[in-house]
């Protein structure tokens, strides 16, 4: 098929289909979104307010305004490190959604060395930081383990791991580290580990320059550096990634104990930045919070930064929605878990049309 | 992928904003907007913060005042939440819970001008802008303490506690000292199922508590209570409610429920609003004597509680208002009377 | 003969993409009609409309000498026109019988009656002597089983044309000799069976009359016993084609990979390979002859690193890789066409550069430290584009768009242009046409010439017997007979293969 002309046809071709695919990936998300909107103001109007009126005060309470604004990066801030932290470990086909408990552990361990280690800030704060990472990553070893070591289902670990750091955290919180009080809480960290906050509306801190810093780091590995190339082919195909010489056992250590990283960040923002000590109990979920952002994202770093800013828009709108309506906060929930029903059901269409492309591979292949 | 995402963003953005280009405040009929910011629980608990519904709801319809239910997820969300609270202009915003206690003080100076009602919470005045509530619920626990030690066939009674933290020892320490002072030889078991959300533990717990020849378990744990309900319809036994009426829960098998009646807390707090005889920096207490607590009787318990024990119970309710019975407050004991399991405090004869 | 189908002046567009472009086709009551081409001809197109899969632009189709529109494949179904594609369409979990009744299952429509299910299923395989069990269930049946459900799946539904899209691609020798018998049954009952391929072996084999397609056109119809395979080859390409490469005399040098006693597991525990040992020289290529599953894949895998031998010793260049990791062989080395080009050859859905890079990503032409020159990558990938012919897309594009003999060049670009003193080109021409065959073995050639150590392992003989300067034969994990290159019989060879010894017939143990 090599007709003069070919080549100029296929360029404009391929710039088409550049084009069409780009929309197509930007417009999928966003129906998602619209269709969860859209169910959830049905919802609404079931339960006898304006939607209209409550999708106003939803918006307005996350965007009007700097006590809004902020408290909508507040939110935002876990979702970040969360969504990075499952997102990073999603690129790389393991399956860490051990994120919560990593994260407990990361806030545990920032709250003890924040109040027990005494030292000049310019010191402490990154100590404490990196502490907080340890401990999320060293946590992350277990699951890692018990898939390499013992071929064992790393979902099913980090699902029962989960409880089990949700617990221990919780003891250490409650009887070891305890500070007097009526609360289960460790003493209040230093004022030299703190994150300092940006506003008295909000708990807004500097653990957001971090989280965006985090980021874009994050994005540079991924996409500009030896191993972020090679993480990528291990997601995409093991088999390939092993015949090219490039470990998958030694990538799944790396993986989790990365991921399990910046689910301790996810910690030390809440410890060091929100709460000042660690409180037994802070996380309504963060973690996996994180899972769905990392779908919503499909995984990249500017997608997570996002899908964060989505959700956590979305709850901060919802408590002004909240004030002003009778709509409940259940509301947010609702529509949170449409989208990512919406985005599963996406999964498992694009699942079963690679089923059927392979099958068809033989025809209109050129 | 940064394009598609932005586009995204930008997409809802741009749709959501659509919907508010036509923003405006409706001028409507002056009313008392009373703003209720629910625990981390939320709604649904079918405890505390529904039974602070209660106040709002009886509030609403004798003195029409308008109220909405903000409901924040987890601590971190009440600082933030309280602070737009506060710019939505509500003319009281209540609270409850130990946790709220330095979000409210904080955003109270933030806003001097507006009025806050924090209840449950301790003695301490917290802001010249904020009532604050105690609940005397040692006393209640003291009451249903002396029914179960009086209705038990084992002479072992049972206590599950949420998380071991200083509010549920407070419950417990009134309970055995109830039990205690009609029955100086009864056991009295204490646990803590470490979680206030999750009912397989409450059962667990108390099956545990069974094993150990408890017949009546105590249960302070939120949701977790449910479980120990639950066990109590499985094995036979009785269990007793806590914050609102659980009698009709497991009808028959609830002995009775320690009510916190923090409905009539909020609905007191908000009359004064509508008074106009609200003013902060008070500390409002709650106990037998103001009706703040009280052990639950209706159809669903009907028969199960001796009438001589009933008797017995409202004679030693008298005592207790008429200040020739003091039930210790956990916050108030010294350390050493602190010992979990067996309290060091001194407990009079019937 | 009365024709089955005739298909007149068929245009089919896709895009600016012109697949077929005015064919005529037709295929008479009774016959196996092979039809050939290479990749990207226009056959599968061809068969797809004929099937409803696509509808034509132009061209009308005729069953039985009526015309017809068929919109879809359950119209066509109706009409006597069944297909079974390459990858099948089964549900892994139900059984056989219940896979070949699906969707117009016996019963009243409530009410599924499986003991008919399972009677109707029996008879039909007893009448088209396809013996299979229904009770069976799919997920524990090998692949050539399975492709006999398929064809079940489609007689069930009582059609007269059988089209079967390169049905041996994935079955093995043995199972093709079965599916090729089964074929001679089906058209002696009066079935018509058209059969994509562009083996010819197979063409001569099993066909009554082939239509030879080039460029979207047919252009040759005639009868398989008035050809040739050299014919068909040189109408497919469109130019002469050489069976055997031109090669000079091999001038072995040093040795370069070096296997003793090596003893291997295979998958389910059993010993795979049972103490093979040989050389391979610089300068010289060597090849592994033997019919699939007697021990090649477990000798590649430990050779490359991806399964650890239980006993042995492998060196390459000096260096003892025995139970290395491949990261290290290839170190050492060793470059690696893989087998199978969907499964581990290539990252399907990442871009042609992301393939092209890997395993030369280190390389500091590549990257500065940690940090990658994507510029520098996107540039190398091109390079190999031009140098390999790789058509069908540019650096950026995920390279699951290209066609299967195009994926295979791009997988041989990657691993030639290693330049390590080692390659092992496992089934490097499976699935490519013969164009690119042809082109392929060229390269191979050259690489010896240039000083490199090749092992080549193949299923398929002519490939081994006309590149290879020593063929050694795996027959049950051993290694029974050295031939070399220049005067070997494909007769010996596959006499070897069988387990026969030369000297008087006697069976290998």
């Amino acid at each position: 098929m090599s007709n003069p002309g070919d080549s100029i046809r296929s360029k404009e071709r391929r710039r088409a289909q550049f084009i069409q695919k780009t929309i197509g990936e930007i417009a999928r998300p966003a129906i998602a979104v619209l269709i969860a909107l859209a169910l959830g103001a049905l919802v609404i109007y079931l339960v006898g307010e304006d939607p209209i009126y409550a999708y106003k005060q939803l918006f307005y309470g996350a965007f009007g305004g700097w006590g809004a604004f902020s408290a909508t990066l507040q939110y935002t801030t876990p979702l970040l490190f969360t969504g990075l932290a499952v997102g990073f470990a999603f690129r790389s086909d393991v399956s860490n959604i051990g994120v919560e408990g990593q994260m407990l552990f990361g806030a545990m361990a920032a709250g003890l060395v924040g109040y027990y280690v005494h030292l000049p800030m310019i010191i402490h704060l990154p100590l404490t930081i990196i502490a907080a990472m340890l401990a999320g990553g060293l946590w992350a070893v277990f699951p890692a383990l018990g898939k390499v070591k013992l071929g064992l289902n790393e979902l099913v670990l980090c699902m029962m791991l989960n409880p089990m750091a949700s617990k221990l955290t919780s003891y250490l919180s409650s009887y070891p580290f305890k500070a007097p009080g009526p609360t289960n809480k460790t003493y209040d960290i230093m004022a030299t580990a703190v994150l300092p906050q940006f506003t008295p509306f909000s708990q807004l801190n500097a653990g957001f320059i971090l989280a965006l810093v985090t980021i874009a780091v994050f994005w540079f590995i991924e996409n500009r550096t030896v191993r972020g190339y090679e993480l990528k082919m291990v997601g995409l195909n093991p088999l390939f990634a092993e015949q090219a010489g490039i470990g998958i056992d030694k990538s799944i250590y790396q993986v989790f104990f990365i991921s399990g990283a910046l689910a301790g960040l996810a910690g030390a923002e809440q410890v060091l930045g929100v709460y000042r000590a660690y409180y037994d109990g802070f996380s309504p979920g963060f973690g996996f919070d994180g899972i769905a952002v990392a779908m919503l994202a499909k995984n990249s770093p500017i997608g997570i930064a996002v899908s964060a800013l989505l959700l956590g828009a979305l709850n901060s709108g919802g408590i002004a929605m909240q004030m002003m309506t009778s709509v409940t906060r259940d509301i947010v929930k609702v529509l949170e878990a449409i989208i990512i029903l919406l985005l599963a059901a996406e999964f498992a269409i694009n699942w079963y049309k690679v089923r059927r492309n392979r099958a068809r591979q033989s025809e209109n292949r050129r | 992928m940064k394009l598609r995402r932005a586009f995204m963003l930008l997409t809802v953005m741009v749709l959501v904003g659509a919907m508010t280009l036509p923003f405006g405040v409706s001028a409507a009929p002056k009313k008392i907007r009373v703003a209720m910011v629910t625990s981390e629980s939320g709604l649904g608990d079918r405890s505390f913060n529904d039974m602070m519904l209660e106040g709002f709801k009886r509030a609403e319809q004798d003195f029409g005042i308008e109220y909405r239910v903000i409901q924040p997820r987890s601590i971190s969300e009440f600082k933030s939440t309280l602070v737009r609270a506060c710019q939505q202009g509500f003319d009281l915003i209540v609270g409850s819970s130990f946790d709220m206690i330095d979000p409210m003080v904080e955003v109270a100076k933030l806003f001097p001008k507006q009025d806050f009602f924090l209840v449950d919470v301790d003695y301490t005045v917290l802001a010249p802008n904020i009532t604050s509530t105690v609940t005397k619920d040692w006393e209640g626990s003291c009451l249903v303490g002396a029914i179960a030690a009086t209705v038990s066939k084992t002479g072992t009674i049972g206590f599950v506690g949420g998380k071991d933290i200083p509010i549920i020892h407070r419950f417990f320490i009134g309970y055995y000292y109830g039990a205690k002072m009609v029955n100086p030889d009864i056991k009295v078991l204490e646990s803590y199922s470490g979680t206030f959300t999750d009912p397989a533990a409450g059962k667990e717990y108390a099956l545990a508590l069974k094993s150990k020849g408890s017949d009546i378990n105590f249960a302070v744990a939120g949701a977790t209570s449910a479980g120990v309900i639950d066990a109590a319809k499985e094995t036979k036994t009785f269990a007793i409610g806590v914050d609102s009426n659980q009698n009709y829960l497991a009808p028959g098998f609830v002995l009775t429920s320690m009510m916190k009646r923090i409905d009539n807390q909020v609905y007191d707090g908000i009359k004064a609003k509508v008074d106009g005889t609200f003013k902060g920096g008070e500390v409002k207490v709650y106990g037998l004597k103001e009706k703040g607590v009280d052990y639950a009787m209706d159809e669903h318990n009907k028969g199960l509680i001796p009438d001589a024990v009933l008797k017995k119970v409202e004679e030693l309710r008298s005592r207790i208002i008429a200040g020739e019975v003091v039930v210790p407050n956990y916050m108030e004991l010294t350390p050493g009377q602190k010992v979990m399991g067996k309290p060091a405090i001194p407990v009079p004869g019937k | 003969m009365a024709q089955a189908v005739n298909m007149k002046n068929i245009v089919k567009r896709f895009g600016p993409v012109t697949a077929n472009r005015g064919v005529d086709f037709s295929a008479e009551k009774g016959e196996v009609h092979a039809l050939v081409g290479e990749n990207g001809a226009g056959k599968s197109t061809l068969m797809n409309i004929l099937y409803g899969l696509h509808s034509p632009d132009e061209g009308t189709i005729e069953v039985g000498g009526v015309p017809v529109v068929l919109t879809n494949p359950r119209v066509a179904i109706k009409h006597g026109i069944g297909m079974v594609h390459q990858h099948f369409k089964l549900v892994p979990s139900l059984t056989v019988a219940e896979n070949i009744v699906l969707g117009s299952e016996p019963g009243n429509g409530l009410n599924f009656n499986r003991n008919v299910a399972f009677r109707q299923v029996r008879e039909l395989s007893k009448t088209y002597d396809l013996d299979i069990d229904p009770g069976a269930l799919v997920h524990d049946l090998p692949v050539g089983l399975r492709q006999r459900v398929e064809i079940l799946k489609v007689l069930y539904r009582s059609v007269d044309v059988l089209i079967l899209d390169e049905p041996t691609a994935v079955l093995t020798p043995q199972e093709t000799e079965e599916l090729f018998v089964n074929i001679r049954q089906l058209a002696n009952s009066g079935k018509t069976v058209i059969f994509i391929t562009h083996k010819l072996g197979e063409v001569m084999s099993v066909s009554d009359r082939v239509s030879i397609m080039r460029d979207g056109r047919i252009i040759k119809v005639t009868n398989t016993c008035d050809t040739s395979a050299e014919e068909i080859a040189s109408d497919m390409v469109g130019r002469p084609v050489l069976f055997r490469v031109k090669k000079r005399e091999a001038q072995p040098k040093q040795p370069i990979l070096s296997v003793s006693k090596l003893v291997v597991d295979g998958s389910r525990g059993v010993e795979a390979v049972r103490g093979v040992g040989f050389e391979v020289r610089s300068g010289e290529i060597v090849g592994i002859a033997g019919v699939q599953g007697n021990g090649q894949d477990e000798l590649i895998d430990a050779l490359v690193g991806l399964r650890k031998p239980k006993a042995g010793k492998v060196t390459l260049n000096g260096h003892d890789i025995t139970s290395c990791s491949p990261a290290i062989a290839r170190d050492h080395g060793l470059s690696y066409i893989p087998a199978d080009r969907m499964r581990d050859g290539l990252c399907l859905p990442a871009s042609l550069w992301e393939n092209a890079i890997a395993g030369h990503q280190r390389n500091p032409q590549l990257s500065r430290g940690p940090v990658l020159n994507i510029k520098e990558c996107i540039r190398f990938t091109q390079e190999l584009i031009d140098k390999f012919d790789i058509r069908g897309g540019s650096a950026s594009t995920p390279s699951k768009a290209l066609s299967g003999g195009n994926q295979q060049k791009l997988v041989a670009a990657r691993e030639m242009s290693r330049n390590g003193e080692f390659i092992i080109a496992d089934q490097p021409s499976r699935g490519v046409d013969i164009g690119a065959i042809e082109f392929m073995h060229n390269r191979l050639i050259a690489m010896r010439d240039e000083g490199t150590a090749i092992l080549l392992v193949s299923a398929d003989l002519d490939e081994i017997l006309s590149v290879s300067d020593r063929i050694l034969v795996l027959y049950k994990g051993e290694v029974v007979g050295e031939v070399p290159g220049a005067h070997a019989s494909k007769d010996a060879i596959g006499r070897l293969m069988a387990g026969i010894r030369d000297e008087g017939g006697e069976q290998v143990v």
